[in-house]
């Protein structure tokens, strides 16, 4: 076979092959292959569809889905609420703790002095470690401290309810002293 | 031309009706499967495939005519994958004497009397240094007579790849022809 030239050849060739239309043999063969396998991709789809119906077919029920709705819009109202009433205890708790630590200064001087008194001795007048006095002793000393304080204070009373007395205890300290004192 | 009442009756379920679909949409299929990849079995392999996939896809299919573009398109695509996959085809092997016998079939033969073997034999000769894409391009180009823009909608590559790879294609091809025929 001579042609004339390269472009010829090409477009003689091309033209052979478009004219030149691949035939199908067995069609029906093919076609029926193509549904056997639609059908059977079909049924594993239906089968696969009624499980899935037997264990969830029930949610298809109208009330149900509407019941559901229903539960679940009232957990997430019970949830609202729940947090409202955690967060409110919460702050509740907060201004307790806040309160009670603001009134930490007005307990009982007598109380706190106590304590304070205790944890001094307890801890700077004796090494770690050690626990010669025993907490009864302490409590009786601050016991005597108190005492002495009342009994201080009575004085103060005597001495302000006595001008005479006062100006005796007055002039007695200033000579102990060498400096006048005013009571 | 298929018919869309035909494909709204396949969109029920109907059985029967889709075998008139796959009867009818076939031999199309299975020619631009066979020209792209010259093997009878495996073009029968990707109809079946195709119809398959269009059996799953027709509700998705409106008209006529984006039937046809949907079947070209996964044709096309499922036989791109083919060919690369496919380990490079030794059954025709490009010596003097095939060259020979081809030259001679293609003189004396009319062209509409080819058989599928003797098609594929030429494909497969014009094409067999081509890469996948470069081949796919030139059968969808030369052979299919599908222009650019159909191209690149149906492989999804670009205007300027297609131009390119049928411009190195149609170059192998005619020095090959020049050579040989």
């Amino acid at each position: 076979m001579k042609m004339d030239n390269g472009n010829d050849k090409y477009d003689k060739v091309l033209g052979i092959l478009r004219k030149a239309e691949p035939v199908l043999t067995a069609a029906d063969e093919i076609a029926g292959k193509v549904l056997k396998t639609i059908s059977r991709e079909s049924k594993h789809r239906t089968d696969l569809s009624e499980v899935l119906d037997f264990i969830f077919g029930w949610t298809y029920n109208v009330w149900v889905r509407r019941s559901f709705m229903a539960a679940a819009a009232v957990l997430v109202i019970v949830f609202i609420i729940q947090q409202g009433v955690i967060l409110n205890q919460i702050n509740q708790i907060s201004r307790q703790i806040n309160a009670s630590e603001w009134d930490a200064s007005a307990v009982s001087t007598r109380y706190l002095s106590k304590s304070i008194l205790l944890f001094k001795f307890k801890s700077s007048l004796l090494p770690p470690g050690k626990k010669d006095i025993s907490d009864k002793k302490v409590e009786d000393l601050l016991k005597s401290i108190d005492n002495l304080k009342n009994e201080y204070k009575d004085l103060q009373e005597m001495i302000e309810k006595d001008p005479e007395l006062k100006k005796l205890i007055e002039k007695k300290l200033s000579e102990i002293d060498g400096n006048k004192i005013k009571l | 031309m298929i018919d869309l009442q035909l494909i709204e009756e396949c969109r029920g379920g109907n059985f029967n009706n889709f075998r008139k679909l796959v009867e009818q949409t076939s031999p199309f299929a299975f020619s631009l499967a066979f020209r792209m990849l010259g093997d009878d079995d495996l073009a029968k392999d990707i109809v079946q495939e195709t119809m398959v996939t269009i059996w799953q896809k027709l509700n998705k299919i409106r008209s006529a005519e984006a039937y046809t573009i949907w079947i070209r398109r996964v044709v096309i695509n499922k036989c791109y994958d083919c060919l690369r996959n496919k380990k490079h085809n030794h059954e025709y092997r490009a010596d003097d004497k095939t060259w020979l016998l081809l030259s001679e079939r293609i003189s004396q033969l009319p062209s509409n009397q080819l058989e599928n073997e003797q098609i594929a034999q030429i494909i497969s000769l014009l094409t067999d240094k081509l890469s996948p894409k470069q081949k796919t391009i030139f059968v969808l180009s030369e052979v299919e007579e599908m222009t650019s823009d159909e191209i690149s909608e149906v492989t999804g590559m670009t205007k300027s790849t297609i131009k390119s790879n049928l411009y190195y294609a149609r170059k192998s091809i005619s020095e090959m022809i020049g050579k040989y025929l």
